[in-house]
């Protein structure tokens, strides 16, 4: 399972707010055998979805290409310390997370 | 963790619903006897992520015409990755109004990575790795209001990164 938290950290600068975060999440496309040959099931990350203080600030439809423990990294206009980000996903398996960070 | 389903999405998913509306009722119909398990229904059904070519790809988002290449369009990636799995890749868009970015790896089994939607206020910028099969062509492609762009880079993969 993804018991992981997502590693986030957002810092502002001159207005504008940088945003760097990373899932923990095997991203398995289900093309991939097992060392008996086994196709191992798709499960992977569908959706992601970055808000600062409620507001959606990065909103990421996902295929099974995102590398493992998928990484983004980018920047909006505004927020200032102490601030919150959430960084929301849902995956093939039904599965849903959410964490938080303040922006420093 | 709780059972949820990604929000949906406006464009692409009505899209869907318009082609497997009679079909998709019926499925939900038979999980909620308990006759499907419910990962049927929760199984990956985005036309956008089976696509295995530019043309189809385009076709699924509705654009007509093959986007013109542009300079605006900014796609960072390494003329030659060792690994597969996990290769670095910067998108950027320095056109107006760019509402959306996609990445699409050729050679992929889906063409389609990911698609990044930029609110306005969000630099239409983002930093990610991407699994590389093979040795492909990578796309970025932007769209702003009705206006599609693209920029296309070679990269040559030592190790592939899907199978």
């Amino acid at each position: 399972m993804n018991d992981e938290p997502t590693r986030i950290r957002a810092v502002a600068a001159d207005g504008m707010t940088e945003v760097r975060l990373r899932m923990s999440h095997p991203m398995e496309t289900g093309f991939r055998e097992d060392g008996q040959g086994r196709t191992i099931p798709p499960h992977y990350i569908t959706r992601v979805r970055i808000e600062h203080d409620g507001r959606v600030v990065l909103d990421v439809e996902v295929g099974p290409a995102l590398a493992a423990d998928p990484y983004l990294a980018f920047s909006f206009r505004g927020g200032q310390a102490g601030e919150r980000i959430t960084v929301s996903w849902w995956d093939t398996e039904g599965n849903e997370r959410e964490d938080e960070a303040e922006i420093r | 963790m709780t059972k949820a389903t990604a929000p949906e999405r406006v464009d692409e998913r009505r899209r869907q619903v318009v082609k497997k509306g009679v079909g998709l009722g019926v499925l939900s119909l038979l999980v909620a006897a308990g006759i499907f398990p419910a990962e049927t229904v929760l199984a990956d059904e985005r036309a956008l992520f089976k696509t295995d070519s530019l043309r189809e790809t385009l076709e699924v988002l509705g654009v007509s015409e093959r986007p013109p290449s542009s300079d605006a369009v900014r796609l960072d990636v390494p003329d030659v990755a060792d690994n597969g799995a996990k290769v670095p890749v910067t998108l950027h868009s320095e056109i107006e109004g760019t509402d959306a970015i996609w990445l699409l790896v050729e050679n992929n089994p889906n063409m389609v990575a990911a698609r990044f939607d930029f609110p306005s206020g969000t630099v239409p910028k983002v930093r990610t790795f991407v699994k590389m099969n093979e040795t492909s062509d990578v796309y970025a492609l932007v769209k702003s209001g009705d206006d599609f762009y693209m920029a296309r880079r070679h990269v040559q993969v030592t190790l592939g990164g899907c199978g």
